[in-house]
């Protein structure tokens, strides 16, 4: 089973927004997250995949089937709303069983096959209770045993966490990828968080204003990303502009880094990024060494973020490190340059 | 101190009318003097109160269930589309009781349905449907509160990727979630019904009077014989509302399962 979208365009007629020239692929049993600040279009992607919307151009195929055009009921996708959405009127057993209602399972067998994904999401107990009863994060487990349990082609993510709180997530998280990875099913997780994203999916699609700008594992989107939105947005980093010296040396606000500056030129202007963790207080290293104060300093259990400052810039730095510091130095490797865009 | 004073305002003329309607005489005296069940057996053996009590019956529960069966598409039809259109018929649904009051409404009644080409003055029909225009507003508003408070509009996406057509969605969701909303839309529409006078009087014939309107006659005769027609129609109303209120619940309860 996979998900194919090829070229794909939508454009909401009442406001004039939407996705243009989407192209995501998702291989069979793979988790493929988009992810976006509000407004990327991410959603109105999962809506496009599950009928919710119809794409005014390029296609959408489920499992190599062409399904644009067909209604979101024939789609056979199972989706986990942000919202739960469980039925309540309906018991959770009876939540699980509908789909396999509507397809005309017998009365006990569906109820077999509900009371066996309870199982599985470990509510297994709470079957014949109403979803008013229960906790957020129980009601999404049930909504998730919906989703899964009449052998849906792909599952469709929306948000599927945000309502729950931290550590109910993270739970949450490893328990959505296990029935994924259990259940061998291609899924496409929609999310606004980041560390959602790169902890549970194959690979991760960045959207923005409504265009996909790069698609890629979560470690490549991470170490490589295409530009300085992507960088931004994944992870934190140190955004500087700089101006390419000679084949090794970019200069930048505080001073010049050594790094690799190929496939720049010196003249070309440069965004340069250096994650937090890759600057490195007390250095052994000669190169790429910089003194200063730490300005801004916050503790945050395991690791420490400050800002270095340099004259009138700022680095922002990770460490484990609890001892104050007046010099920081950062690897020649660890300096990226990417196209120059203005911040 | 002030509830209790309200409830007395309530119900004291209730407890009065209920007392006069076993009283044998009520002439200048703060209560009746007497015990007797005559004024009921009057009232019972009176054709034209009993055929008042058939007829307030017909329309009441015809009005319930077209009121039903419209209010609850077009309220579901009106959240769902939330064009221009659809927000003004919303709206000019929700004032038109406001706006054309009863007389009015059965002013036009009478100009329209008296001439030759209509000649329906009169007809239980006519009175149906106006009780029908009049009731429709409350039981569409409750309807409408209800399906953007239930949020119906995810659970309905959230029945169509499950593969619920329609009608399943219609059925299996939209109208069980909807229940308590009828629930309380049929007792007022029913109460209102039955207790309609202003546009019944004057729109209804010499043979489908409703039980209000024969009821003004009973207050030119004896104190305890009008004490034990009200008394009747206070029951009527009470039943009716809970005659509805039941059968939504047992309706909606048997469509679920």
């Amino acid at each position: 089973m996979s998900i194919v979208i090829e070229n794909c365009s939508f454009v909401y007629p009442s406001s004039g927004i939407g996705v243009h020239d989407v192209n995501i692929s998702a291989e069979d049993g793979e988790l493929v997250a988009v992810i976006g600040s509000s407004g990327s279009g991410k959603t109105t992607m999962l809506k496009l995949v599950a009928g919710f919307e119809q794409a005014n151009s390029g296609r959408i195929l489920i499992n190599g089937r062409d399904v644009c055009g067909v209604p979101a009921r024939l789609r056979n996708v199972g989706m986990v709303f942000q919202s739960y959405a469980l039925f309540p009127l309906m018991t959770c057993a009876e939540n699980v069983a509908y789909p396999l209602k509507i397809r005309k399972v017998p009365p006990a067998e569906r109820r077999r096959k509900a009371l066996d994904m309870l199982e599985r999401v470990g509510l297994a107990a709470f079957a014949d209770r109403l979803p008013s009863s229960m906790s957020g994060g129980q009601q999404q487990r049930v909504a998730l045993a919906r989703a899964l349990g009449f052998n849906p082609d792909v599952l469709l993510l929306d948000e599927p966490l945000s309502a729950l709180d931290a550590s109910l997530r993270v739970e949450l998280r490893r328990e959505i990828r296990r029935l994924q990875k259990e259940q061998g099913i291609t899924a496409l997780h929609v999310t606004h968080d980041q560390e959602e994203a790169l902890s549970m999916a194959d690979k991760v699609a960045l959207m923005h204003q409504g265009r996909l700008i790069q698609i890629a594992t979560p470690q490549q989107l991470y170490d490589a990303p295409v530009n300085r939105r992507v960088a931004a947005f994944v992870g934190h980093a140190n955004l500087w502009d700089g101006v390419v010296v000679d084949a090794d040396t970019v200069r930048v606000p505080f001073g010049e880094l050594r790094c690799t500056c190929a496939p720049y030129k010196s003249g070309d202007k440069v965004t340069v990024l250096v994650r937090p963790e890759r600057v490195m207080p007390d250095p052994e290293q000669t190169v790429n060494v910089f003194d200063g104060v730490i300005s801004n300093d916050s503790f945050l259990g395991a690791v420490r973020r400050y800002i270095f400052s340099v004259g009138d810039s700022g680095i922002q730095g990770e460490t484990a490190r609890r001892r104050s510091f007046t010099r920081v130095g950062i690897a020649p490797e660890a300096v990226q340059l990417l196209p120059f865009e203005e911040a | 101190m002030l509830v209790i004073a309200y409830l007395v305002y309530i119900f004291l003329p209730i407890a009065l009318l209920l007392i006069g309607s076993f009283g044998e005489t009520w002439t200048n005296t703060f209560l009746p003097t007497g015990f007797t069940l005559r004024w009921y057996l009057d009232v019972w053996n009176d054709p034209s109160f009993r055929r008042a009590f058939v007829v307030s019956l017909e329309v009441a529960v015809s009005t319930c269930v077209i009121v039903t069966a419209l209010a609850v598409p077009l309220a579901y039809a009106l959240t769902r589309s939330m064009g221009k259109i659809a927000g003004l018929t919303g709206r000019f649904l929700a004032i038109m009781p406001i706006a054309a009051p009863p007389a009015v409404l059965a002013f036009g009644y009478i100009l329209i349905f008296s001439t030759d080409a209509m000649p329906f003055l009169g007809a239980t029909w006519l009175i149906i449907a106006a009780h029908v225009v009049s009731t429709l507003p409350y039981m569409f508003q409750t309807l409408v509160a209800d399906i953007r408070h239930l949020h119906l509009d995810r659970l309905e996406l959230a029945a169509e990727s499950l593969g619920a057509s329609f009608g399943q969605r219609f059925f299996h969701i939209i109208l069980p979630s909807l229940q308590h909303s009828i629930f309380s839309g049929l007792v007022v529409v029913s109460a209102i019904s039955i207790g309609e006078f202003q546009i019944t009087n004057l729109i209804a014939g010499f043979l489908n009077r409703t039980y209000p309107v024969v009821l003004l006659q009973s207050f030119y005769g004896a104190t305890g014989f009008a004490c034990s027609t009200t008394m009747v129609l206070l029951l009527l109303a009470c039943a009716s509302a809970a005659g509805s209120a039941l059968t939504a619940r047992s309706a909606s309860k048997s469509k679920k399962h």
